[in-house]
């Protein structure tokens, strides 16, 4: 046989990288998706917060007039829990900061869903008033009142009824506003000071330090947005554009450019050339939407730019996430192309598509046991099996617990593992693309690797 | 040293024998047809030549040498079944292909207009393939099997699809070439052209070799075994049916056909004939390729 040479290699993964590039469809896609990301990420939230408008009109009625126009004055302005500057006007701010540790603050919820209230009280607490509120709910008089019932609040229950009660935001703001009212109540009745209300109530968090040979590294739930994110990255890139490779390769067997190519290129050179260039395209693509997406990066939303922000990356776990997302993803390009060659259209090619996606997915739930034991003797062996090894092993990696050699061991793995699987679909594809029309049994395929 | 020789070489897939005991030389600058009926190995043979596949025995030897890969740089190979990638621009297909042969972008272009320029086709350049006729598409590649300035050139069925112009242009190109010294191997059923350009020939019919040789000795050792007489004025061929010469004699129009008698020579027929009436021609026909080729099919099939 020839001698493979980089030169043709590199020739073929260029042709397909700009055949690629230069296509309408990767401009669209390339265009289309961070803005459907965008769209997914954001769309639904500012559709959903942008629901409701105008003022509800609501009646409190509560044991004491104390109470009920504390619940009044939470609706009316409704408590900013995150913010405790004095520059706050609400005097109850500062009180009620800590009794919600979720993101947004209830004022926050009330200003982005356009909600605003007022409010009149009550302390009638009979039968009759409340036949009569009712009746005029029904006259559309008042949009609902709140029943502060004793018998109710001190079941934790906060008796509401209103002409709709379905917009959960509406429900959440009057929740909280009640909620912080009748704890401040308490709290005074129990000679707590509401001011100390808010410290009280703040949560304690774990600071967590893990100990590793003698240095101290910070854990957190932010490194495991790292794994995660590369999984994820590595499983979508995968999907796309290793049935890319798949394609590409099949695209030589239907066209028949194969006998031409293969007088003048390796089946290696060739494969090589196709893994690279299709995989460059992704690459291409991908770096393309993470730009996008930090640019995008919308307020609160959950965008990818936000997870990468919250994933504290050190310039160290970013050369690792580099090399572990390319030798991943070069892997399963190339065990697409294997596929590919030893198919001869793209729907026999779709029946076997979970051969490949398989291994992945399994690794994808070891890569979050890693994330969890990663010295459990089952995910270090993981760690050097090259199918599972991208995804477990950078999981080690960041949770610093797979020392030098042991990456080194990895990484060197991986790379045999791609030269070896491009090698072997070589000669499966040397003989295979050349017997047009039949499927290849088992034996058939070992005989060709053995062949030549 | 000869270009291409194969010493009994023998293909098989499974239990079909493709090629068997195969054995041929071409030598340098002669134009060789490979000829068959469909399904008698031609591009098997072909196959082997490039190193796609590998015999299961006998030699191939190529440029003088036992195959080996680095021979490919040197051979120009145009398979029947096309092979361009249909959404790529032409020039960029051509440049590609080049470079695959070690060309530089730069000199890859250069050639590629000038062939453009002489087979007519530069026009075509800026487009993507699939926009081409076959025709056109197979002008293309037949310049990409050119660009490396191959000193062998296999070409098969070089001009399925070309009209007679075009058909014309290829045809000069490689008879040009061969002047120049290279090699051309034709594998085609398309007799007249054979019988136009080529040398020497062989003959293959499931997977073996029935008729090789030079192509006029081959002519003439299958003899000339029929005769064409034209007479002055109405005279027609009735005289000559039951002549011991005769083996069998045809009536066309303006002139009679005679396939001699075995043994019987076309000199004693003129003798005989001119005796009995006045002959305004009298011509002794080489039999044509065609005929050759359906004659020994014929025979090997039955």
């Amino acid at each position: 046989m020839r001698k493979f040479t980089f030169r043709n290699m590199w020739l073929v993964a260029k042709r397909e990288y700009l055949e690629r590039v230069k296509t309408k469809a990767f401009l669209i896609l390339t265009l289309l998706t961070p803005v459907l990301i965008f769209a997914m990420g954001i769309g639904p939230s500012m559709i959903m917060m942008s629901k409701s408008n105008g003022t509800r009109h609501l009646v409190v009625v509560a044991p004491d007039a104390e109470l009920a126009s504390a619940v009044k004055k939470n609706l009316e302005t409704p408590p900013d829990e995150t913010n405790n500057s004095p520059k706050d006007s609400t005097k109850d701010a500062k009180d009620a900061k800590a009794a919600d540790n979720s993101a947004a603050s209830t004022r926050q919820i009330a200003d982005i869903a356009g909600l605003k209230f007022t409010a009149e009280t009550s302390t009638d607490l009979s039968d009759s008033n409340k036949a009569a509120l009712e009746a005029s709910i029904d006259k559309k008089q008042i949009d609902g009142f709140l029943w502060l019932d004793p018998a109710a609040t001190s079941q934790h229950s906060i008796p509401y009824i209103a002409a709709s009660t379905t917009d959960f935001l509406e429900i959440q703001t009057i929740r909280n506003a009640a909620r912080e009212a009748l704890m401040a109540n308490e709290f005074q009745k129990s000679g707590i000071n509401a001011d100390r209300l808010h410290d009280l109530l703040k949560p304690y968090d774990l600071d967590a330090t893990n100990w590793v040979q003698g240095k101290a590294k910070k854990a957190g739930d932010i490194q495991f947005w790292s794994v995660f994110i590369l999984g994820f990255a590595m499983y979508m890139v995968t999907i796309f554009y290793g049935m890319n490779v798949l394609r590409a390769v099949i695209a030589e067997k239907t066209s028949r450019i194969m006998e031409v190519l293969l007088s003048t290129v390796t089946p290696s050179e060739l494969l090589g050339g196709k893994i690279f260039g299709v995989a460059a395209v992704g690459l291409t693509q991908v770096l393309i939407w993470f730009a996008a997406g930090a640019i995008a990066a919308a307020p609160g939303a959950f965008t990818l730019s936000n997870m990468i922000r919250q994933a504290n990356f050190t310039i160290l776990t970013g050369v690792y996430f580099a090399v572990f997302f390319l030798l991943g993803y070069l892997l399963y390009s190339s065990l697409c192309a294997a596929l590919g060659s030893t198919v001869n259209s793209e729907q026999e090619a779709q029946q076997f598509q979970f051969v490949v996606m398989l291994p992945l997915i399994f690794s994808f739930f070891f890569m979050l046991k890693a994330a969890r034991v990663p010295n459990d003797p089952l995910i270090v062996g993981l760690s050097f099996f090259p199918l599972s090894s991208p995804l477990v092993m950078y999981a080690r990696v960041v949770l610093g617990a797979a020392p030098l050699w042991q990456i080194l061991l990895s990484i060197g793995i991986l790379l045999v593992s791609v030269a070896a699987i491009i090698w072997l679909c070589a000669r499966i594809y040397r003989i295979g693309v050349l017997m047009y029309g039949k499927k290849p049994t088992l034996p058939e395929i070992i005989k060709w690797i053995r062949y030549a | 040293m000869y270009t291409v020789e194969l010493n009994n070489v023998r293909k098989s897939f499974g239990t079909y024998v493709a090629v068997d005991d195969l054995s041929f030389k071409i030598a340098p600058g002669t134009m060789f047809g490979l000829l068959g009926p469909n399904g008698a190995g031609k591009t098997s043979t072909i196959r082997m030549m490039m190193g796609i596949t590998m015999p299961d025995s006998g030699e191939v030897k190529m440029l003088g040498a036992p195959f080996t890969g680095s021979v490919l740089k040197r051979i120009g190979y145009l398979p029947e079944e096309r092979g361009l990638y249909p959404k790529m621009k032409v020039i960029d297909q051509l440049v590609f292909i080049a470079e695959l042969h070690g060309l530089s972008p730069a000199e890859a272009r250069r050639r590629a207009q000038n062939w453009g320029e002489r087979l007519e086709i530069a026009q075509a350049y800026p487009k993507k393939t699939n926009e081409l006729s076959k025709g056109m598409q197979q002008k293309i590649q037949f310049i990409s099997t050119l660009m490396h300035e191959p000193e062998f050139i296999i070409m098969d069925e070089p001009f399925s699809g070309l009209d007679p112009v075009n058909s014309r242009l290829l045809e000069d190109v490689l008879v040009d070439l061969c002047k120049q010294g290279r090699t051309v191997l034709f594998s085609t059923h398309r007799m007249d052209q054979v019988e136009k350009l080529c040398d020497n020939i062989c003959l293959v019919n499931k997977g073996k070799a029935v008729l090789s040789g030079n192509l006029r000795e081959i002519k003439k050792r299958y003899g000339h075994n029929r005769v064409q007489i034209a007479f002055d004025g109405q005279q027609n061929g009735h005289s000559l049916q039951g002549n011991p010469l005769a083996s069998k004699v045809e009536t066309n129009e303006g002139y009679i056909s005679v396939e001699l008698a075995p043994n019987a020579s076309a000199q004693q027929l003129l003798k005989e004939v001119s005796a009995q009436s006045a002959i305004s021609r009298f011509e002794v026909m080489e039999p044509s390729l065609e005929e050759i080729f359906i004659d020994v099919v014929g025979k090997t099939d039955a």
